[in-house]
């Protein structure tokens, strides 16, 4: 039993005494006035009144530390087994808070099941789940997206989700935190991608200007340009064979100039030809195929190519048509045996009104790259297809017929999903699922 | 310059970097690019770091005075209670993980709504309830390009 408390005291009766007790007992000159103030706000000079606010419990925190110098070592554990209980008991009040079981009262019925739903998925984080779109709630709620939020405050949202509620008849955004799930609508939404965008554009002025205004980092960018250009230049060569040339990529034949043409070498070394089974660039040097394997081809006029082989001999090289000249093998990424892996490219170049659009139109073609680039989409059979701004870019080059990645990466609109983009995208199986 | 007279340089112009900002705060304003600090850094940019509840914090590109003119990266921030600021210098690798977290964030966002569209739009629409149905007690005809906007009730 604590001083001063009897057998049938209630809590306060006990606070109110070991507060008592640690004045008496206490020679700490911040504890002193502090106990002070604390017992004169207690009425009667004995109980505390209503539930401990939250500088009692520092208070009571900084007393529970001085019980080994006042109390008896049994009253002393009492004593902190008490103060656990109201700690883990304040914990769990907020968790409840927190996952959507506790909603204030008046909370409309059909808001507490969303906030509820958002509750059950939080849980699921908590323990570690993965939590993606196409996840559902015991009671039906369907996770359409989710994306995280500038938590600057423990007891700010960090996470807002778009839920579909049961049967698809409504969506729903919730954001959940530290505090309890709540309840946002489409324009603080587009209010949070305004901020953000705003945001984005701040800071990348910023970078800009600093980057700018530095002569380290100009130099820097200055000294990087020309090791790349030497770098190019030190990649290339030429081989000459009699009055024909070969020029070299990594030292591996990638054109050819004054070449012969067998079957009418009479008419003298006039061939230029280019190497066609390079596959795509940026990808290392060429493939190193012997020279029969390799795929050349050779311009017929009027924008008509024809395929062939280019035969190298000691004065000279010599181009052998063969219209169906192929690289061996099976084509790249074609395992036998395997199951084709679906893609997005693959999927979007089949497209023959995909890939009308993007040859008729400039604007359809930017804005299926700004859909495309830097993004994530998931095809309902499950396969992913990622993308940077280059990669997209060259997709789309070869979608519009037109021009090389260098002429669809940049200048774009940046972060316009246009809705006729997404359709397409969408009657292919594709759905954009992040960044 | 050596090591230690660059040190002391970064230190100085942080320090008067703290300084202008709480002056700022003072007058009711903030600093702009193009003020300069006692020791003639010019304040090339600024932008804000990230909000903070209850505090701010901004990220300053200063340019160094004289021929060399190399330009130095400053966070400020006042935390709570806001008695004063403090100043610390930053990467260049800071600044462009911002933007790059900004990016990301605004990408979230943009995905996340067009998800939440393309939900809206491919519902069960037949014999169903429209964007803002509640139990099927409110019909409004809804464009199913503009997903509802009706609360929960």
């Amino acid at each position: 039993m604590i001083l001063g408390g009897g057998p049938d005291g209630d809590d306060n009766d006990r606070r109110a005494a070991l507060l008592l007790a640690l004045l008496r007992l206490s020679r700490d000159p911040e504890l002193l006035p502090r106990l002070e103030a604390a017992l004169a706000g207690l009425g009667d000079g004995r109980r505390p009144s209503g539930a401990v606010r939250h500088a009692d419990r520092r208070l009571l925190r900084r007393l529970g530390e001085r019980l080994p110098e006042t109390l008896g070592p049994e009253d002393a554990q009492a004593w902190d087994t008490e103060r656990r209980a109201e700690g883990e008991e304040a914990a769990a009040a907020a968790t409840a808070v927190r996952l959507g079981l506790a909603p204030p009262a008046g909370t409309p019925p059909r808001v507490a099941e969303a906030m509820r739903a958002a509750g059950e998925l939080v849980a699921r984080l908590d323990a570690g789940e993965e939590v993606e779109a196409g996840a559902t709630t015991a009671a039906g709620w369907t996770v359409v997206g989710r994306t995280g939020l500038e938590r600057v405050a423990a007891w700010l949202p960090s996470d807002l989700w778009a839920l579909l509620a049961p049967g698809g008849a409504e969506l729903v955004f919730v954001a959940t935190g530290g505090g309890a799930p709540e309840l946002w609508d489409w324009d603080r939404v587009g209010d949070a991608l305004e901020y953000r965008r705003g945001m984005l554009g701040f800071t990348e002025a910023f970078v800009r200007v600093a980057d700018a205004a530095d002569p380290a980092k100009q130099a820097a960018r200055a000294a990087a340009r020309e090791a790349l250009e030497r770098a190019g230049v030190a990649r290339h060569g030429t081989e000459n064979r009699g009055p024909s040339v070969l020029h070299l990529l990594d030292g591996r034949p990638v054109r050819a100039e004054r070449a012969f043409l067998l079957g009418a070498e009479g008419h003298g070394p006039g061939v230029e030809a280019l190497r066609v089974d390079l596959g795509p660039p940026f990808v290392g040097p060429p493939p190193g195929r012997p020279w029969a394997e390799q795929v050349w081809a050779r311009p017929l006029g009027g924008g008509e190519w024809r395929r062939g082989r280019l035969r190298p001999e000691a004065d000279r090289v010599m181009f052998v048509d063969e219209p169906g000249a192929e690289e061996a093998g099976p084509p790249p990424g074609a395992a036998a045996g395997k199951r084709r892996k679906r893609s997005l490219e693959a999927d979007l170049l089949a497209s023959a009104w995909v890939k009308r659009k993007a040859a008729v139109g400039g604007a359809y073609a930017r804005l299926l790259h700004a859909a495309l680039a830097d993004s994530v989409w998931r095809h309902s059979d499950g396969d992913i297809h990622e993308a940077g701004p280059r990669d997209a870019a060259g997709l789309v080059a070869q979608l519009a017929g037109a021009g090389t990645y260098t002429d669809w990466a940049w200048g774009g609109p940046v972060g316009v999903l246009d809705e006729e983009v997404l359709s397409d995208l969408g009657a292919l199986g594709w759905r954009r699922i992040g960044v | 310059m050596n090591e230690q007279e660059r040190a002391a340089a970064v230190s100085g112009v942080c320090r008067e970097a703290a300084e202008m900002a709480a002056e700022a705060r003072r007058r009711g304003g903030s600093v702009r690019p193009g003020a300069v600090t006692p020791s003639g850094w010019r304040v090339v940019a600024l932008a804000p770091l990230h909000d903070v509840a209850g505090g701010r914090e901004d990220l300053w590109a200063v340019r160094a005075p004289g021929a060399d003119g190399h330009v130095l990266l400053i966070a400020t921030s006042t935390p709570f209670p806001f008695h004063r600021f403090y100043a610390r210098p930053c990467s260049w690798a800071e600044a462009e993980h911002l933007v790059a977290a900004w990016r990301a964030r605004a990408a979230g966002t943009e995905a996340l709504l067009a998800a939440a569209r393309a939900a809206t739009v491919a519902r069960p629409r037949g014999g169903g309830s429209h964007a803002g149905d509640v139990g099927g007690q409110h019909a409004a005809a809804v464009d199913p390009r503009t997903p509802g906007r009706e609360p929960l009730r």
